[in-house]
């Protein structure tokens, strides 16, 4: 792939992805609208976008980066992100639903009744959101930079 | 009829958070609860435990299938069908547990 077919995919997202979020704007009135459209999303389609989210530059590039360096031992950081989901859905997925808490921090502060543990929460969201995104754009620019 | 005005008392006892309300509400958590612990050993024992399988078993782990190890066949393939049908059982058997506490609530 050269640098230009690279910029034009970039554009391309970039553009569907605003267009999207512009089209979706006219129906977000509400909180509920805007974090979980109004629970209206079916499984398949929520299991989809997550799913998306999921197959990014660091799980895709990272994990072949990763295997490549330091050996088939790697093929446990994959398993323990999957193995997490399940916890979620176990541990967490029915309280969560339950409280009505449209965020992590939100939950925990309604389940503890702690400013605190909100504050740290909202922190901890973050630090490990920093420590995906760096890697995340990372990976990106390496194959938008690799001449053909 | 004499079961729709009984069906009204359960659900009253567990909203107006009686005594008896407390104890239908701990036994559907407590259901729920044995569901989830079971779910978690389950992964602890066979995903968790995938080294200790390895150590136990190297000729095992070590016959080739589709050109690799079993090991790698495992851990790089098998545990995600696995984590896929764990997942459905666990939603399955929840579901379920709500079924049976609606019907004990709405039949007695």
């Amino acid at each position: 792939m050269n640098s230009s077919a690279g910029l034009t995919a970039v554009l391309v997202i970039s553009v569907a992805t605003l267009a999207i979020g512009a089209y979706g704007w006219r129906f977000s009135r509400t909180t509920s609208d805007f974090f979980v459209a109004s629970r209206s999303v079916g499984p398949a389609l929520n299991a989809s976008a997550i799913g998306g989210e999921y197959l990014s530059a660091a799980s895709f590039l990272g994990v072949a980066g990763l295997v490549l360096a330091f050996g088939t031992d790697m093929l446990w950081y994959p398993v323990g992100w999957t193995a997490g989901y399940l916890m979620l859905l176990v541990l967490v997925a029915a309280p969560l639903r339950r409280s009505g808490a449209y965020t992590l921090p939100d939950f925990a502060e309604g389940r503890l009744e702690s400013t605190q543990v909100r504050r740290l929460s909202s922190l901890l969201v973050v630090v490990f959101g920093w420590l995906k995104l760096m890697p995340q754009r990372q990976g990106l620019r390496a194959p938008l930079r690799t001449p053909s | 009829m004499a079961g729709r005005s009984r069906r009204v008392a359960a659900a009253w006892e567990i909203d107006a958070q009686t005594r008896i309300g407390e104890i239908y509400m701990a036994s559907l958590l407590r259901a729920q609860l044995r569901l989830a612990v079971t779910v978690v050993l389950t992964v602890a024992v066979f995903v968790a435990g995938l080294p200790l399988f390895f150590w136990l078993l190297p000729r095992i782990m070590a016959q080739r299938l589709w050109g690799m190890p079993l090991s790698w066949v495992l851990l790089g393939f098998a545990v995600y069908p696995f984590l896929l049908v764990v997942a459905w059982v666990y939603v399955q058997a929840a579901e379920r547990n709500e079924r049976d506490f609606a019907d004990v609530v709405e039949r007695s």
